[in-house]
């Protein structure tokens, strides 16, 4: 092995250190080195190596050395070593901290190299190559490069999230601002990172309910609502809000993130249907009122005609005469008020878990404030030919009593299947909605379809089941209510049959 | 945007005729620092970098644009349609010599000959075709230019000029050689290492000369013939020269053999 040559003939090492010379002995310290060493000639052909080369590519280079580095290499490293690696060597002169994997035998071995360029009269004319073993090192930036990127596209999810997700120190300073917060706020990140939340974006009667949230997150709770906030430009937006902490040992609040969405369409939706309600409760009390007075008004009419053929003169004739016109026009409005109630858009075919699905959907937002999962089981029922918007209203105004009755968390299921009324023996479809809420006691229950009765105090109208009764009958449906407030299973169960062929709608009359 | 700052064009030399120099896979237009100056006398002498390399713009970077090698090859016909050059030399190392025979088949009009060196139109194997390569490799390399991600950024280096014995004496000249954005390298890297061009080579009609080395591992003689014999026409001349980039490792041989085809 030419390796001692190698050693005394160092440009530069030798002229140094001319007095310890003979002290040392260059081949041990040159075949013994904690790495390995190696000459290239240009053309790549491995000219000289230590001791510890040999030991790392497990061969005996006793022999004489005809080895070309590239053939150490995997065919990338080859690529990587005539695309990369020799371009820049030979414009910049030396190359660090290159990262290679060595074949030897079957194994790879993660190796770090450095190279330099030995030159004559201004050519390259050979390599030096120190070659590190680096298989921790390599293991380790594996792990490192792919965690980054894990955290690379779940921060990008984060970014782009068009939910405002913002994460705060522990004092309410905002830590990081995502692009649904700059779109929901106004605020760009460098405008709001630093800030206290509850100064950039509460409104002066809501800081202080702001900063008492930070109470329940030192104690490790999440805290969640809704509320109004503040944007840049002044403007409101109604927001939920949920705030999560981040505690570390010994239960100290270190940093929280809220999570804020714009709930102002949500709001809209939820307005459209309680207006909805009102026009649909309205509509009934005048059709029962229409109704009420048609009976009278037909009992009058009959009796102002007895009366007219007794009238003797011609001016009391004229003037019951104008008596049955003006109460003719009373018939006519009480008849158009019937009619209007009656009236709805034309029949369709209706998927009943399709149904489902867009209700629970409307009130996804307050399922989730309410922690209340909705299960709703696959349907076997064929497509129901009815009137969606009377089917929809039904639905709706259950599951907003359901959802109400589960004020701490439950569970709403929905199933619908292909049944028959054992009464008459129509097929139809059975629809049961069933909650996991507080439930009702009997004295409740013998009143729920009556008008104007509520257990929800100011918050509800009394009319929402009133008006779900007269709208399954006129679907010529059925509905059964089973509720219990015991302890152990709680909770109430609507069953609802709608016929197939109810084109012969019953009216109210 | 202009692809002159684009594509960081540089011109040098004031002659009629052009010289076009197009670096290949890893490195930028600095590889041809031994050989482009050689041309000035006699060429006006045209530089530039692929959209990712050298300092090109980045921002610059579509995707779908570079998917295939036609994309580079329609940025190499805008920097000749906006500079108005005319029968343009083009000479294009590795990779860059078949951009600019795809650029030479769109518009042969704006070229007056092409010089490949270590030209592969395929550098995978297909069937009998030898390109020297699996797709595992390329996954390879792939792999490993992720194990060299964090080396790139800093991928500083000293020139080396008036003092090639002692190298590091020249750190004060620091520059960035062959830089390349990470995210860019492993993209130009499938681009270059899978695709298969060799059904165009027939359609290339413009004078070539293929420069071949010895001992190529990325371009093997194998397949500097295989080019020639799809070329009817073109020239093959066997440099004594070894490996794959002799215009850095060999420059004067490169500019004697480019001299003889050229002048």
């Amino acid at each position: 092995m030419p390796a001692p040559e190698f050693a005394r003939q160092g440009d530069e090492g030798d002229a140094r250190i001319p007095a310890v010379e003979d002290e040392l002995d260059y081949r041990e310290l040159f075949d013994d080195a904690p790495f390995s060493y190696l000459v290239l000639d240009m053309a790549g052909t491995v000219v000289h190596a230590n001791a510890s080369f040999s030991r790392l590519i497990k061969r005996d280079l006793d022999s004489r050395i005809n080895l070309g580095f590239r053939t150490l290499l995997t065919s990338a490293g080859a690529i990587f070593y005539d695309t990369l690696l020799l371009p820049k060597l030979l414009l910049s002169g030396r190359l660090n901290e290159t990262a290679l994997d060595l074949r030897v035998g079957s194994a790879r071995v993660p190796v770090l190299a450095n190279f330099s360029l030995k030159y004559e009269a201004g050519a390259p004319i050979q390599i030096r190559v120190a070659l590190f073993e680096a298989s921790e090192r390599r293991s380790y930036e594996r792990n490192l490069l792919s965690s980054r990127r894990e955290a690379e596209q779940v921060a990008e999810v984060i970014l782009r999230s068009s939910d405002a997700i913002i994460t705060l120190h522990a004092d309410g300073r905002v830590r990081n601002w995502n692009e649904g917060a700059t779109k929901m706020f106004g605020f760009g990140p460098s405008e709001a990172v630093g800030r206290l939340l509850p100064d950039l974006i509460s409104l002066d009667d809501t800081r202080a309910a702001f900063r008492k949230s930070l109470e329940v997150l030192n104690e490790g709770q999440e805290y969640s609502g809704e509320t109004v906030a503040r944007c840049k430009d002044e403007s409101r937006v109604e927001v939920s809000f949920k705030l999560t902490p981040h505690m570390e040992a010994p239960g100290t609040l270190v940093a929280y993130s809220a999570v804020l969405r714009n709930i102002a369409d949500q709001k809209i939706a939820e307005r459209a249907l309680l207006q909805n309600e009102k026009l649909a409760s309205v509509g009934r009390l005048a059709s029962s009122i229409a109704h009420e007075i048609n009976n009278p008004l037909a009992s009058v009419t009959n009796l102002l005609y007895i009366l007219g053929l007794q009238v003797p003169t011609p001016e009391l004739k004229a003037l019951v005469a104008q008596a049955e016109e003006e109460l003719a026009r009373v018939s006519q409005i009480t008849t158009h008020t019937l009619r209007f109630h009656r009236q709805s858009s034309s029949s369709t075919d209706l998927d009943m878990q399709m149904l489902c699905h867009s209700v629970v959907a409307l009130y996804r937002a307050r399922l989730r404030n309410s922690s209340i999962t909705a299960v709703i089981d696959r349907c076997h029922a064929n497509p129901l030919h009815c009137h969606e918007g009377e089917l929809r209203q039904i639905v709706l105004n259950i599951i907003a009593n359901a959802v109400d009755a589960m004020k701490h968390g439950g569970v709403l299921s929905m199933r619908c299947r292909e049944s028959t009324n054992w009464a008459n023996g129509q097929a139809g479809v059975r629809l049961t909605i069933a909650d996991t809420g507080t439930g009702m006691d009997a004295e409740i229950l013998a009143h729920i379809f009556e008008p104007f009765f509520s257990t929800k105090g100011i918050g509800g109208t009394g009319l929402g089941l009133w008006v779900t009764q007269d709208l399954v009958e006129r679907n010529r449906g059925a509905m059964r209510i089973r509720s219990s407030t015991r302890e152990d299973s709680h909770g109430t169960a609507f069953s609802l049959f709608f016929p197939h062929a109810a084109e012969n709608r019953s009216g109210s009359t | 945007m202009s692809s002159v700052q684009r594509n960081n064009v540089k011109i040098s030399g004031n002659s009629s005729k052009t010289i076009m120099f197009a670096h290949g896979y890893g490195c930028d237009q600095t590889m041809w620092r031994g050989v482009a100056p050689n041309f000035e006398e006699h060429f006006k002498v045209v530089l530039f970098d692929y959209v990712g390399s050298g300092d090109s713009d980045s921002s610059a970077f579509d995707r779908t644009r570079y998917s295939t090698l036609k994309g580079y090859a329609a940025d190499v016909v805008e920097i000749i349609d906006e500079l108005k050059l005319e029968r343009v030399n083009f000479v294009g190392h590795s990779v860059s010599s078949m951009i600019g025979a795809l650029a030479a088949i769109q518009r042969p009009e704006l070229f007056e000959s092409i010089v490949m060196i270590g030209p592969s139109p395929s550098y995978t194997n297909d069937g009998e075709y030898v390109g020297g390569f699996e797709r595992t490799d390329i996954e390879d390399l792939l792999e490993m230019l992720d194990n060299n991600r964090s080396g790139w950024s800093a991928m500083m280096a000293p020139i080396i000029m008036g003092n090639p014995e002692h190298p590091e004496f020249a750190a004060e000249l620091e520059q960035s050689f062959c830089k390349t954005d990470p995210m860019h390298a492993q993209h130009f890297a499938r681009v270059t290492f899978l695709s298969d061009n060799r059904a165009d080579l027939s359609k290339l009609k413009t004078k070539t000369l293929i420069l071949q080395c010895d001992k190529d591992a990325i371009a093997p003689t194998s397949v500097g013939e295989y080019v020639h014999q799809c070329l009817p026409g073109s020239q093959l001349v066997m440099l004594d020269a070894t490996g794959h980039c002799p215009h850095l490792s060999s420059p004067g041989k490169v500019t004697k053999a480019m001299r003889e085809f050229l002048l």
